[in-house]
């Protein structure tokens, strides 16, 4: 009979990746079933009990507490493993890299050590985010903030207070950025070169940085915005910012923005400041195809073709490599994606051709999944819906393999579409992961996927590549050509 | 906050100008990555204000001065 | 007004620019002239005879007889039920006491002048290691000890201090920090070079030659002899920054072995108080933590003016000695303190931390922000009275403290 065991820790805080690692740790240990080490808070105690591992003292903890929750087949196992958990919170070293064993517990700490500081990262939970990133404005840095579920009126206030202060606040939920050849939070390694990009969205920024650098160019600066500056309430203050900042740098030649196509009013805005730039421009509002442009811009509706242009070369319609695959069996499209932009792309390219597509984030055009009949899905597997209290597939990717497996067994599904998204922040073999699902399945579907990174990333390309192809999965050399591959494999 | 210390230094094109020195606040997985490729960053071992007690954060986003 | 930063500042400087000399020894009556008869005043915030401990109770039984209040230990201890003596916190009347810490009328008491300021603090003379009132002792051997210290050892350090013009102590613990000591457990690198200054002048000042030998023999044999001249200068160093509107830097930290009580600059006199914690650390041969008393003593001025467990940094040893670890890990205590503070004290620097000062003012909004609270290097007492020292070791302020002084202090900012 399995025992459920249950230890609080008050007033104790772990970050969610480090609390991640040790769960696995303890779920890997003989005789545990389940292991779950969470903050105390009420969403993560309902997580906890449908997991069936919360216990009355997990019930009882504060959003102050850590909850180390398990399950095991025994009580011996159950106290090995609580032994184990407790050696590996006492011990962070363990998991620690040089950069932490002196780190400081408070900005303020963090400021003294290192005086010439000049950006602050802030990836607390979004609670707390604002106050962290006013904090480092106070002392003069700029702002990166990862967080997400910041509240809109907490990020017009720090974008109208770091503007006057002459600072520069990329997010909230900015996941990619790259400054002075530095990749930070989620980013793949890419050369230096004249390319500034400029990003609402962080797999957007990727996947072109990435198309850039394979293409044999490279990017001075990737400046990230967040999800949301481009809505009338924000004003697009982070992003005429860095424009300002890739116009006056010396090594930018030619500026590319990303983003889902803004409402009207800040369209102008942003192209209005473009027009008055030296610099050429790429616009790649995704989707938008006919914009009215100032001399010295050209439209990408897709990403693929924002790295074309930037590149000074002609975008082209139509995927690279000449595909003669074809489907058996069965018509339908399954995407299943872990960046949103990405599946974004892959509606927008079904779109385009005149397809019907239905997705959990529909782009215009493109239909909810609950109206839709069977058809072509594209799915998001990072959206909300599916990240509440769970990792990010990005970093987790067995997120994905449900929705997998299931694709793999439905005779109606002819084609699987998935992205493999590489860099830093990502899991260290994510190629690795969805080849071993595969295999361990029968599969009739073809799969298709593109591989977001470069051979400098910490899980170099060709090797994932090759992984996958190995596995039987055909490796596109975009995710807009795997799209387009699916299209015409289903004889589209 | 330092009285001394409110000259703004981190303008965008400054920001641009070298790579960043990071201050890392929250995940330790940013600041390890970020340490493995050399570039300069210190890390924030962050916890909520006061231990998750909203009365006494509340305080002290008050006396912040 | 200014705000809670520039007041800070201002309580940090207050304590940093201190100039604190050891000038004197006097008659406790002399220094504090509230010090009558069964007037007696103890270590940590107040306490009534109730709720004292087994060491506290054993010390004011102790000195009871040894003032001539009481025949002997059990009608001391009579009349303190009865409630027949006066009980005052040290701190209340410009004192500091280790441990015990009991003050009374006909002691021997340190004097340290802060010339910058112009104020006085006063400390009782050290007794030596072993079964002594401060843990708790108070048997004849305890008693004759101190009507020597009174008698022979106070007026020849007062006469050698008057002598020499007195000792300049600033400078003395910034060489005692380059040389493995933090001031609180470890204090023999201070305590050698204040004979080695002191013993010309004794010398000069003595009674007798029998007399230089016996407190030569009495100073020199007592590695922690500094400790009380390190508290009567905390305590000189840290009055100057009370009643600061505005500031939320700690003024004073002590214990009684029942209550840990913080003072804070911007709220005045008032005590923040929650029950002591126990230490942790390493025990004697033959004892344990079953042993041992809760935390005591108005020592912890010390760490309140930066050194003791925050300067940790400058004396590894003391880290494996008080059971917190590593002797590599000691940097990391600093650390952590520096977390909490003002700033660090550029007089006071550590070599092995690339001369990183002090860290100096405890801010209570950084200790409730953070959840680090001050720690504090102790010995630690056998809960018998009389037993004496059973270990050394590091204990925690509690939280507590800080968060009420916060809250209070809130008020007094016109918030809550």
């Amino acid at each position: 009979m399995s025992v459920i065991v249950n230890e609080v820790r008050r007033s104790t805080y772990l970050d969610s990746i480090v609390l991640m690692r040790i769960s696995r740790q303890l779920a890997e240990l003989p005789g545990v079933e389940e292991a779950g080490l969470v903050i105390g808070t009420p969403a993560n105690k309902e997580i906890l009990r449908e997991a069936h591992i919360l216990g009355p003292d997990g019930a009882k903890a504060e959003p102050g507490d850590l909850i180390v929750a398990l399950r095991a087949k025994d009580s011996a196992a159950a106290e090995a493993a609580l032994a184990e958990a407790k050696r590996l919170l006492e011990h962070p070293e363990i998991s620690g890299a040089p950069a932490l064993e002196n780190a400081s517990r408070t900005m303020r700490a963090a400021f003294q050590r290192m005086p010439d500081a000049n950006l602050a990262l802030i990836s607390v939970p979004g609670h707390f985010a604002a106050a962290e990133a006013r904090k480092a404005l106070a002392f003069g840095l700029n702002v990166m903030i990862f967080s997400d579920n910041v509240p809109i009126e907490e990020e017009m206030a720090l974008k109208r207070e770091a503007r006057e202060r002459g600072l520069l606040v990329m997010g909230p939920d900015c996941g990619t950025a790259i400054i002075g050849g530095v990749p930070l939070a989620f980013a793949n390694v890419v050369p230096r070169g004249d390319i500034g990009l400029i990003g609402a969205s962080g797999t957007g920024i990727q996947e072109v940085s990435c198309l850039v650098a394979r293409a044999g160019g490279g990017i001075s600066h990737a400046i990230g915005t967040g999800g949301r500056d481009l809505r009338a309430e924000v004003g697009a203050i982070a992003t005429l910012m860095a424009i300002d900042a890739l116009e006056a740098d010396a090594a930018t030649r030619h500026i590319v923005l990303i983003s889902k196509p803004p409402a009207e009013a800040v369209a102008r805005l942003v192209l209005d400041r473009v027009a008055r730039s030296r610099k050429p421009f790429t616009i790649c509002f995704l989707g938008a195809r006919d914009l009215a442009l100032p001399a010295n811009a050209r439209c990408a509706a897709t990403l693929k073709a924002a790295a074309e242009l930037a590149m000074g070369r002609a975008a082209e319609n139509g995927p690279t490599q000449l595909s003669l695959l074809r489907a058996d069996g069965g018509k339908l499209v399954r995407g299943l994606f872990a960046g949103g932009t990405l599946c974004a792309e892959a509606q927008i390219v079904f779109r385009q051709a005149g397809l019907a597509v239905a997705s959990n984030v529909p782009v215009p055009g493109a239909a909810a999944i609950a109206d839709a009949n069977r058809g072509h899905l594209m799915i998001d597997l990072g959206a909300d819906e599916f990240t509440r209290g769970r990792p990010h597939p990005m970093i987790e990717p067995s997120v994905r393999d449900r929705p997998l497996i299931d694709a793999l067994a439905d005779p109606a599904v002819g084609v699987i579409l998935i992205d493999v998204v590489l860099g830093y922040g990502g899991h260290r073999d994510p190629a690795g992961h969805v080849a071993n699902v595969i295999n361990s399945h029968d599969r009739r579907p073809l799969i298709l996927a593109s591989v977001t990174g470069t051979d400098r990333d910490p899980q170099p390309r060709d090797a994932q590549v090759q992984r996958l192809t190995e596995a039987g999965v055909i490796v596109a050399e975009s995710n807009a050509d795997a799209a387009d591959m699916a299209i015409r494999a289903i004889g589209g | 906050m330092d009285p001394e210390q409110d000259q703004i230094r981190g303008q965008p094109d400054s920001l641009l100008a070298a790579p960043p020195r990071v201050i890392n606040v929250g995940l330790e997985l940013f600041a390890e990555n970020l340490a493995s490729q050399g570039a300069q960053v210190v890390h924030v071992r962050w916890s909520p204000p006061a231990g998750g007690d909203a009365r006494l954060a509340g305080l002290l986003a008050r006396l912040r001065s | 007004m200014q705000s809670i930063d520039q007041a800070n500042h201002e309580a940090q400087r207050r304590i940093i620019d201190g100039e604190p000399i050891l000038v004197d020894v006097v008659p406790a009556s002399h220094a504090i002239p509230a010090l009558g008869d069964n007037v007696i005043l103890h270590a940590g915030p107040p306490i009534g005879w109730e709720r004292m401990c087994g060491p506290l109770r054993g010390a004011v039984t102790g000195i009871a007889v040894f003032e001539g209040w009481a025949g002997d230990l059990d009608a001391a201890a009579a009349k303190a039920a009865a409630g027949a003596f006066a009980f005052h916190p040290n701190h209340h009347f410009g004192a500091v006491g280790p441990m015990t810490g009991m003050t009374t009328k006909s002691q021997p008491l340190l004097v340290v002048e802060n010339r910058t300021f112009g104020n006085r603090a006063y400390c009782a003379i050290n007794e030596g290691l072993g079964k002594v009132m401060r843990f708790g002792g108070n048997d004849a051997e305890v008693l004759d000890r101190l009507r020597w210290i009174r008698d022979v050892l106070g007026p020849a350090l007062g006469r050698a201090l008057r002598d020499c013009g007195g000792i300049s102590l600033k400078p003395l613990i910034a060489r005692g920090l380059t040389m493995g000591d933090e001031m609180h457990q470890r204090n023999v690198a201070c305590s050698s070079l204040l004979l080695r200054q002191l013993a010309p002048a004794l010398a000069r000042t003595a009674k007798s030659n029998a007399e230089l030998v016996a407190c030569l023999d009495f100073i020199g044999r007592n590695d922690q002899f500094f400790l009380n001249v390190a508290m009567a200068m905390g305590k000189a160093l840290a009055d100057p920054a009370r009643n600061i509107e505005g500031s939320s830097v700690v003024t004073a930290m002590s214990r009684n072995g029942t209550d840990f009580g913080i003072r804070v600059s911007g709220t005045g006199d008032r005590w923040f108080t929650a029950l002591v914690e126990m230490p942790v650390g390493l025990y004697f041969p033959g004892f344990s933590a079953r042993d041992a008393n809760p935390d005591m003593g108005d020592s912890a001025i010390v760490e309140t003016i930066g050194l003791g467990g925050f300067a940790m940094a400058a004396a590894p040893a003391v880290v494996g000695y008080v059971g917190a670890g590593r002797a590599s890990e000691a940097a990391a205590f600093t650390r952590s303190m520096a977390e909490i503070v003002v700033g660090p004290n550029p007089a006071w620097t550590i070599p092995a931390m690339d001369f990183a000062g002090v860290p100096t003012g405890i801010d209570i909004r950084l200790v409730v922000e953070t959840g680090l609270v001050p720690t504090i290097n102790t010995g630690i007492a056998h809960r018998e009275p009389g037993v004496g020292q059973v270990g050394a070791g590091v204990v925690k302020a509690p939280l507590k403290c800080f968060e009420e002084a916060l809250v209070a202090f809130a008020e007094t900012m016109g918030l809550e």
